[in-house]
């Protein structure tokens, strides 16, 4: 219980302490939003001197010096409210976050957990069958994790989107329809997402591939290998049971990180495929000085890896009860 | 068994209910929309997703809202500012002091919901701005407004406002007052179902698509055309760029490189219209630095190869300007006749060289000059990474001015850091462009009028970056903005060309591409460079729904 409370206290000392960079980075980028929207708005007509104040008073920007600033976005906080956005005036910044997020959440998380399951199997096997023409698969599989990822997703939508026409362009959907629960929607998201969802698992099932196939083969020299097959156990049952259940304990803590920042989104995904998703709003929020943006996607994301990292803490300190003692 | 037949039958009528409602509304006869079809499918190059927001006073509002969906009273042409055309107003008349403005409305207007348009519309919207000065986008002088009937308006102002008529006129969108009257905060109002006088109506808004149709009542015959207009949002330009060439979509303002090979290759029907808004420029700082000389800003124009950057860079799309940097022919109306044959100087190494001799510059034996002053010549020209073509404009200047003999430092920097530099008045060089406005007199104010330049602590958010001052060019805006005779205003005109000639107080490049893409196997009736009745710039409010309603479906 100790143990509990300890880790508790910590992560409230790293929540707070990513609370206050959340507030201070974004103001660290030179200008302000005015200065974005004025050079945005001369170029699709002029603009009138005065303009930009009029601006300010209608944003309700610069009230307060920085500690007021800084209560009052503590206070947003506590309260859930996190204002308007800049870039999507006067669109709430939860309205925003709550609409892409489901992309995020459903395309970045399916194909990691597909990229988990795919790359810990293959590793498990190739690490088990060394020297076998899978193992040999690993080099490539880390070929395709070490090509600039952008790259993978241009090579997809020019050959199976361009040239094959089998997959749309881009999009999430077919943009004569209204997202919902309804099975045409349902039927052209899945369409649309299975390039995107591609370009993530090519991208990254080799680095979870070769870790497991090095995990694995270390640990099948361990002693307790060597006693199980000594007493004939099936050779199915040795490998998963015994060698590819230890190996994979380094592997769970990468998959819970990860997961945390599955709400990051995949920023070059979303841009080659123009996909919804967190990503490109965090880019469009740094680049329009959009701070109450900035702060509620950055909240999601801290809260969202810090989540993940205490709940593989705890777990780490149940499964493996050595971590857990500190005296 | 009950439960589940009955369940389906109800689904099976429910099912019947909506093929036959679709069909319904797919029948020409169900349609009040003067025979209006088709879709036609747009991107304005919004690189976000879209928001069910139709607030005209949101500075990031919906490029639709401005001139499909909300109205100004008269169109002003961007490309060809001695055209003003009626749209919400038939009328307009100054007081001689130019203190008040008085407009006759349209009539036969309605509003979508139904309602009548009146001048009370009017009146409200302009109310507004007195009332709240956070929605006086234009800061307008306005003091009072009138409304002596239902079809006139009278607006005063504490001052003569002749100078703004294109923001008061062209920019103001009117707002119905039945409906804004009990919004009780304009400025946070989302407006997400919007009701106006324009062409098209909202139909939905998803993040990747906004779908607006058309108007059945609108009062211009005949107009809009198509039912449906649907914008598509893109995250890249590449995105775009494919869809476009795939015949995805049916207008677009992309740049496409190689646009022959990229796009117009592909189909015989493809057309690409370009006809420039604006003019790029090199903005040389006037008050510090070494572009404070003027020799330095006479030998890097007289260096500069423009034609060569054109043609390697943007395939020869972007025009050659003149030493005024009046577009042409949009300001044609106010361009002094004595300049007209006036050119750029073609770009000749020697002759830069000579300038600065003459100047009292010395040529170092590395092949750089060094100033009267003994400091080798060399200046820091700021450009925005993202915005490729201006990076390869920049790197190919740098060796046409290394041939010269002046040192050309490139600084690549995100638009955040641009833009406050910019503001502040902090460069020495910077690449950018001005124009996108039917107002010559708003495009040398902006660029010219000393009043604007950026002064310690104080950033300037409109123009004069460079911090020009010139008393001669002050007087000519201020004789402009107080008359409307207009052979007061070309004599005033011919004075602020001929001193931007002399003092060089930006370094004109060339007109910048204004590459709009149309597919013609759907749609007809665009501006083109025959036929320039409007701006074809989707991306220009209110000029895209004034284009919108007289494009048509194309019949093959």
């Amino acid at each position: 219980m100790r143990y509990v409370l300890r880790k508790l206290g910590f992560y409230a000392i790293a929540a707070w302490l990513a609370i206050t960079l959340n507030f201070l980075l974004p103001r660290l980028i030179p200008g302000d939003p005015v200065e974005q929207l004025m050079a945005r708005m001369s170029q699709a007509g002029s603009v009138a001197p005065g303009e930009a104040d009029t601006l300010r008073q209608l944003l309700g920007l610069g009230h307060g010096n920085g500690l007021q600033q800084y209560l009052g976005y503590l206070h947003q906080l506590v309260t859930l409210r996190f204002g308007m956005s800049i870039t999507y005036f006067p669109v709430p910044v939860t309205t925003i976050i709550g609409q892409e997020i489901y992309w995020t959440v459903i395309l970045v998380g399916v194909a990691l957990v597909i990229s988990v399951g795919l790359g810990l199997a293959l590793g498990a096997v190739a690490g088990w069958r060394r020297g076998s023409r899978l193992d040999a698969g690993v080099p490539l599989a880390m070929l395709f994790s070490a090509m600039p990822y952008f790259w993978v997703a241009l090579l997809l939508v020019y050959v199976f989107a361009q040239r094959l026409h089998l997959f749309p362009l881009s999009g999430g959907y077919d943009p004569a329809l209204v997202p919902g629960w309804h099975a045409a929607f349902v039927a052209t998201a899945v369409r649309h997402a299975i390039l995107p969802a591609a370009t993530i698992v090519i991208s990254s099932v080799g680095t979870w591939m070769f870790g497991m196939r090095n995990m694995m083969v270390s640990t099948l020299s361990e002693d307790y290998v060597v006693a199980a097959q000594a007493k004939g156990l099936r050779p199915g049952k040795v490998m998963w049971g015994y060698a590819a259940r230890n190996a994979v304990i380094p592997s769970v803590s990468g998959f819970a990180i990860s997961l945390g920042f599955v709400v990051s989104g995949a920023l070059a995904m979303e841009i080659v495929f123009s996909y919804p998703g967190i990503g490109y709003n965090l880019l469009a929020a740094v680049q329009n000085d959009d701070y109450p943006l900035m702060q509620g996607i950055f909240l999601v994301i801290t809260l969202a890896v810090l989540a993940a990292n205490l709940l593989v803490d705890l777990l780490h300190g149940f499964l493996d009860p050595r971590t857990r003692a500190s005296r | 068994m009950s439960g589940t037949s009955a369940r389906l039958w109800r689904a099976a009528a429910a099912l019947l209910a909506v093929g036959v409602l679709a069909a319904c509304t797919d029948s020409p006869a169900a349609t009040g929309t003067q025979g209006a079809s088709g879709v036609l499918t747009v991107t304005d190059g919004a690189s976000k997703p879209f928001v069910a927001v139709f607030n005209p006073y949101s500075p990031t509002d919906s490029t639709a809202a401005g001139g499909m969906i909300f109205e100004p009273l008269y169109y002003f042409d961007t490309v060809d500012a001695s055209r003003v055309s009626p749209w919400l107003a038939t009328a307009y008349k100054w007081s001689s002091d130019g203190t008040s403005l008085t407009f006759t409305l349209r009539t036969g207007v309605t509003w979508t919901d139904g309602q009548p348009f009146t001048s009370a519309d009017v009146a409200f919207t302009f109310q507004q701005e007195i009332t709240n000065k956070a929605l006086n986008q234009f800061n307008l002088p306005l003091t009072t407004v009138a409304t002596p009937d239902p079809r006139t308006v009278t607006l005063s102002f504490s001052r003569p406002e002749y100078s703004d008529l294109f923001f008061i006129a062209g920019k103001t969108l009117i707002l119905p007052k039945h409906i804004w009257s009990t919004v009780s905060d304009p400025a946070t109002f989302a407006n997400a179902t919007p009701v106006g006088t324009g062409a098209y109506e909202v139909s939905s808004v998803t993040p990747e698509a906004m779908t607006l149709t058309a108007n059945p009542h609108y009062y211009q015959p005949g107009m809009p055309k198509f039912k449906t207009v649907r914008f598509i949002s893109y995250k890249d330009n590449n995105a775009s760029n494919a869809a476009l060439a795939a015949g995805e979509l049916d207008w677009g303002g992309n740049y496409i490189p190689n646009i022959q090979r990229n796009y117009l290759g592909k189909n015989p029907n493809f057309r690409m219209i370009n006809i420039p808004l604006s003019v790029a420029f090199l903005v040389p700082n006037y008050r510090t630095g070494p572009t404070a000389a003027l020799p330095v800003r006479q030998a890097i124009s007289a260096a500069l190869q423009r034609d060569f950057i054109s043609r390697t860079v943007y395939g020869g799309n972007a025009p050659a300007t003149n030493p005024m940097a009046l577009l042409t022919p949009n300001f044609s109306n106010v361009l002094d006749p004595s300049l007209k044959d006036e050119q750029l100087p073609a770009g000749d190494p020697t002759q830069a060289r000579n300038i600065l001799t003459q100047a009292g510059y010395k040529l170092g034996s590395d092949g750089i000059f060094t100033d009267p002053a003994g400091k080798p010549l060399a200046i820091q020209l700021q450009v925005i990474q993202p915005y490729t073509d201006y990076v390869q404009d920049v790197q190919i200047a740098q060796q046409q001015l290394k041939a010269a003999g002046i040192n050309v430092v490139v600084d690549a920097e995100s638009a955040q850091q641009f833009n406050n530099n910019k503001y502040n008045g902090d460069f020495q060089l910077l690449i950018d462009n001005y124009g996108y406005t039917p107002s010559p007199y708003s495009y040398y104010d902006n660029l010219l009028n000393s009043a604007l330049a950026p002064k310690p602590g104080v950033p300037d958010l409109v123009g004069n970056y460079g911090g020009y001052a010139n008393s001669a060019v002050d007087q000519a805006l201020a004789t402009i903005a107080s008359t409307t005779d207009q052979a007061t205003q070309k004599s005033a005109f011919a004075t602020i060309e001929q001193q931007f000639v002399k003092d060089m107080p930006l370094i004109p490049l060339f007109e910048q591409q204004n590459e709009q893409e149309f597919n013609g196997n759907v749609v007809a009736g665009y501006p083109t460079s025959d036929n320039r009745y409007a701006s074809p710039a989707i991306y220009m409010q209110p000029d895209l729904g004034w284009v919108v309603m007289r494009l048509a479906p194309a019949h093959h």
